[in-house]
């Protein structure tokens, strides 16, 4: 056997192109076939997944070609949960949020900043001027919306991105999920935190942890941690790195949701720090290292950004900190200096 | 564990939880590749090639909760519907088909050169090319997403690669991009056979 296979250059003997047409096209199965075989199919998906579905007839896969069904279903056939389901709620909000309740078509209302207002599936949300805010979609995920930004809520797992740039963080529990769906693809995490931007008409997506698989048009891309991936309007795809403790990230600090920590060990504080952050912590020694984790704090920071609650909380403590160019945060103990 | 598992755990986890627009796009993609992979291992019989694969879809989504991601989910499709036609087989009392594919088999090497080969009118040789022709469009068969499709518009179509991009609906460069993965994949599938073998000549 000859080489050709193995040629990369275009001025060899094409032996892709040779192959590919010698072999012809492949057959297609008969659609009374593929019919059968889908309804029943259809069925046991049914049956499997316990709930009851339309079964679709129609269209030939073959005739349709290659669909972005992932993109269109999502959309389209989400099954609909009942009327005014909480799908999210506001955790923070600064500047003017507003939401739209579902068949309300033309009537915006004002969020207020605390007032943990419950969002029904297919509420939409903007952000205007330099408005910011913070969504619960469950226990372990939280949404951030920054400035100028207009998303719809089809369900609790599901954001539509109209305009604008949102911050997802799919929390630590293996199995959550959630599909974000921009005019220009969906991004779907796979265990992940990571920033979706769709503005003019231009995709970008950045990873700050895990993995995020996007489909656009029919093509199917994964980003890793450190990714960002852009497609412009022609859809071309760039991608750079962008590291987890960059700059770029820090609107997301504007607007993070503090947890409580009255009562609570410094361990808890340090480490919702070092995740809005991206930093990671450094101990000066396994003694401060453990004490972290039994010395309680009282206080609330709940208005407080990441790195102003470490500074005003660690006061409190006989723990001092610094963080470095390196991406690290560094904790010592000041009574033992 | 490549993107594409992932990209496979992550649908099948949707799958499980009941999206049905998941479910409905993997069937069509999957679906015409298995009646193919079972036509050939069922003498060419096209309604037990697809009786094998209603059983290989119901067998799969019973078990799709078992799926790890150790190969692509293609693949393990095609694993139950290879143990599901042996099956048939075994119950029927039928011996396996005596045609073995080439792709089950160890050496395939110079099959690829045959296939490109000036025509003859020998019967063995054209048994054999038309063998191999199976065996090419089987690996267009197990390439990722939607390269084999692409593949055929370009080759055996004559698509550009704008006509490309319109029918997929995204940019020129993006179409670019994905023929040159997609020649990437075949080159690199069609050369592992190739490698994998011992030379052998047609007869």
């Amino acid at each position: 056997m000859s080489d050709n296979i193995h040629d990369s250059t275009e001025a060899a003997p094409d032996r892709v192109a040779e192959l590919i047409r010698a072999a012809g096209r492949r057959e297609a199965p008969p659609d009374a076939i593929y019919q059968r075989v889908r309804a029943d199919a259809l069925q046991a998906f049914a049956a499997r997944t316990g709930r009851r579905r339309r079964l679709r007839t129609g269209l030939s896969a073959l005739a349709a070609g290659v669909v972005a069904a992932i993109i269109l279903g999502v959309v389209m056939t989400r099954p609909a949960a009942p009327p005014q389901q909480r799908v999210a709620e506001l955790l923070r909000a600064t500047g003017v949020v507003e939401a739209m309740r579902p068949g309300a078509q033309t009537t915006w209302q004002t969020l207020m900043a605390g007032s943990r207002h419950q969002l029904p599936q297919g509420s939409r949300l903007r952000t205007a001027g330099d408005a910011r805010a913070a969504l619960a979609l469950s226990d372990d995920i939280t949404l951030r919306l920054d400035s100028g930004t207009s998303i719809s809520l089809v369900s609790a797992d599901h954001v539509a991105l109209h305009t604008g740039r949102i911050y997802i963080d799919a929390g630590e529990q293996a199995g959550n999920q959630i599909a974000v769906t921009t005019p220009a693809g969906v991004a779907r995490d796979i265990g992940t935190r990571f920033e979706v931007q769709y503005l003019d008409n231009q995709l970008r997506l950045r990873i700050r942890d895990g993995k995020v698989e996007l489909s656009h048009a029919s093509d199917l891309m994964i980003a890793d941690a450190g990714e960002q991936l852009s497609i412009d309007g022609t859809g071309a795809v760039e991608r750079s790195t962008i590291a987890p403790d960059a700059r770029q990230w820090q609107w997301i600090e504007q607007i993070a949701h503090a947890p409580e920590i009255d009562g609570r060990p410094v361990r808890v504080l340090l480490n919702w720090v070092a995740r809005e952050t991206g930093k990671t912590l450094r101990f000066s020694d396994a003694s401060v290292e453990s004490e972290v984790g039994t010395t309680l704090l009282h206080g609330d920071i709940s208005l407080l950004q990441p790195l102003q609650a470490l500074s005003v909380m660690l006061a409190t403590t006989d723990f001092g900190f610094a963080v470095g160019d390196d991406g690290q945060i560094e904790v010592w103990s000041k009574t033992r200096e | 564990m490549s993107d594409t598992q992932h990209m496979d755990r992550a649908l099948a986890r949707r799958i499980l939880k009941g999206d049905e627009a998941a479910f409905t796009s993997l069937f069509d993609r999957f679906f015409p590749r298995l009646y193919r992979f079972a036509l050939h291992r069922t003498g060419g019989n096209p309604d037990l090639a697809g009786e094998m694969v209603q059983q290989t879809f119901r067998k799969a989504i019973e078990r799709l909760d078992t799926y790890r991601g150790e190969a692509a989910l293609y693949s393990w499709f095609c694993q139950i519907c290879r143990n599901t036609i042996i099956d048939w087989h075994r119950s029927n009392q039928r011996e396996r088909a005596t045609v073995v594919p080439l792709e089950d088999q160890a050496n395939v090497r110079a099959v690829l050169e045959s296939l490109t080969a000036p025509a003859t009118d020998r019967p063995e040789t054209a048994t054999w090319q038309r063998e191999t022709r199976r065996l090419v469009q089987a690996t267009v068969d197990v390439l990722p997403q939607n390269y084999g499709d692409v593949l055929e518009w370009k080759y055996i179509d004559g698509l550009s690669v704008s006509e490309i991009a319109d029918r997929l609906q995204t940019g020129v460069k993006a179409a670019e991009s994905l023929l040159t993965r997609a020649r990437s994949a075949f080159r690199k599938a069609m050369g592992e056979i190739a490698d994998s073998t011992e030379a052998m000549s047609p007869p």
